[in-house]
């Protein structure tokens, strides 16, 4: 976070505490989806280089829902090791793939 | 007030700087580097901020970037983060932001009471010994709390590194004032050199080394009679004496009158013996009191100390530092200091000793000045690590009698030169140069010989 202001860093740090708590007080997470989300707030706030995950989930959301593709989606997203580039490329290749594929799905 | 019902515990921790440094370090790279060069886990006295700080540092030293989510996972793995209330703490301390740039104002908040804290600690324990221990031996109770309390308020080298624009600006500024001096050399002081630190005495060293600089550690090798004392006294009478600088001087040898009788012949300029012995005319005499007078005035202060240790040197210097301000220290002889341990070879006693002596000179910025004595083959014991330590090694020996008689150039001087000043090592300057001068062995003077003929 070089340089960032205070607003930036009370952003991240509630961001962070929200989803520790609905882990830990709610249980509405579980352990691998904490990390998972944690690390992709790091990605997305504190990353350099960002390879375009968070551009790829925004796509994601914004499609045609199917519950099916989407418990694919989020088994493949909680696979990824963040601290592997490549595994983060490739499970988003995956990830991209899915979503081309609900899309044709959708489309008819 | 007795001391018992003063509460300093107020002053003894500071938790808002422990969780402003802990804050920093999770939100920024640079500061998380600064703090974790800067402090160890026992600098907080909070043990939960202590085991942040491990946890941070931990995660940087296996190059992981150590931020809040980083925390948190490496935590929660390690089953430190169990409830609701664990992240509550966390976040608590998350939210002490700062402006990154004060980093350092909150490190040695932090650092500061930590001291504190060891040092309420060794008045303590100190304390205990005093009550507990009848049959206490008082030296040993004293150096040790001597050694601890050096310990802990040795200054920290600036372990600053520099960045090219840093270093840019700092390399012109050198060659600029360098400039202006050469400029001032030549139109004001028609060819004498204004120098960077203590004059030394000699002109042709002053122009090789600039004089002695602040945090400088200066060797100075002769053999057995060959004029140690001599060229300590010699420096001493350049500094003190003529420049009015304060000056340390530790001799291992000589008794207190010993050294007042030595300054009677250099003051007055009348042979040694004829001052010891006391076969003096009454103008001599009026001579020498003049003498004295001049020193009454001057910056020396002398320390006769037969039983002198590498520890002791660091309390002297302190003291003498604080109270008087000196300049520089010399010891005169460190071949002569007591040996702590007496498992360890000579050597290895001797590089312990400078080692010591040039962190003493740069912690304090004074210049030291460490006589040692030469191997009758002129060689030095443990040379190259001493060389390795010290700014400027000089080496000071007699020109033998046949290249007095033999050597063209040595008839060129207006006095024949007796000694010559080997300057062996010159950190900032010229090394490898033979200064040619004459010491008065009678007068016990040392001085400058100019060339009258090329």
């Amino acid at each position: 976070m070089p340089g960032a202001n205070i607003k930036l860093k009370q952003l991240y740090d509630a961001t962070v505490n929200t989803i520790t708590k609905l882990h830990l007080q709610k249980g509405t997470l579980s352990m691998e989806e904490m990390h998972c989300l944690l690390s992709v707030l790091d990605q997305v706030i504190m990353g350099t280089g960002d390879p375009g995950l968070s551009k790829l989930l925004r796509q994601w959301q914004a499609s045609e829902r199917d519950e099916e593709v989407d418990s694919i989606i989020k088994a493949t997203l909680l696979s990824i090791d963040f601290a592997d580039n490549d595994s983060l490329l490739r499970n988003m290749e995956i990830i991209k793939g899915l979503i081309l594929y609900n899309k044709k799905l959708k489309d008819g | 007030m007795a001391i018992e019902e003063l509460d300093l515990k107020p002053y003894l921790f500071d938790l808002e700087s422990e969780r402003r440094v802990l804050s920093s370090m999770l939100h920024s790279e640079e500061a998380c580097i600064e703090a974790y060069n800067s402090l160890a886990v026992s600098d907080f006295y909070s043990p939960q901020h202590g085991t942040v700080f491990e946890l941070v540092s931990s995660l940087y030293e296996r190059e992981i970037r150590p931020t809040y989510v980083e925390l948190v996972k490496e935590a929660h793995n390690l089953g430190m983060l169990t409830s609701p209330r664990d992240i509550e703490d966390l976040k608590y301390i998350a939210e002490h932001y700062i402006d990154d740039g004060n980093i350092k104002f909150w490190i040695r908040n932090v650092h500061d009471r930590s001291r504190l804290r060891k040092f309420a600690s060794f008045l303590r324990r100190n304390m205990q010994i005093l009550h507990e221990e009848v049959d206490q031996d008082v030296e040993q109770v004293l150096m040790a709390a001597e050694e601890e309390l050096t310990n802990l308020t040795a200054l920290e080298i600036d372990d600053h590194v520099d960045s090219p624009d840093e270093l840019s600006k700092l390399g012109y500024e050198e060659v600029e004032r360098r400039f202006l001096r050469y400029k001032e050399i030549k139109d004001k002081h028609h060819g004498v050199i204004p120098l960077d630190g203590l004059p030394t005495g000699f002109y042709n060293l002053n122009k090789v080394t600039l004089g002695y600089k602040p945090g400088d550690l200066i060797i100075l090798g002769a053999q057995t009679g060959h004029g140690k004392t001599s060229f300590a006294l010699h420096t001493a009478n350049a500094i003190a004496i003529k420049a009015k600088y304060n000056i340390l001087y530790l001799n291992t040898e000589m008794s207190r009158s010993q050294i007042a009788l030595r300054w009677g012949s250099i003051l007055s300029g009348i042979e040694h013996e004829r001052v010891r012995s006391g076969e003096i005319n009454e103008s001599e005499l009026s001579q020498i009191f003049r003498g004295y007078s001049d020193l009454g005035e001057s910056g020396f202060y002398s320390y006769p100390c037969p039983n002198l240790t590498p520890e002791k040197t660091i309390s002297i210097a302190r003291k003498f530092k604080a109270q008087k301000q000196i300049d520089m220290m010399i010891i005169d002889y460190i071949g002569r200091m007591d040996k702590q341990d007496p498992r360890l070879q000579e050597w290895q006693v001797l590089e312990q000793i400078v080692k010591t002596q040039k962190m003493l000179a740069q912690n304090l910025q004074m210049v030291v000045m460490c006589l040692v004595q030469l191997n009758p083959d002129g060689s030095l014991q443990g040379a190259k690590r001493m060389k390795n330590e010290c700014d400027l090694m000089l080496k000071l020996s007699p020109i033998p009698k046949e290249e007095q008689e033999e050597n063209e150039e040595l008839k060129k001087f207006d006095i024949m030169p007796n000694y010559a000043l080997f300057v062996d090592k010159n950190r900032d300057g010229q090394s490898g140069i033979r200064i040619p001068i004459y010491f008065d062995l009678q007068k016990q003077t040392m001085k400058d010989v100019k060339r009258v003929s090329i």
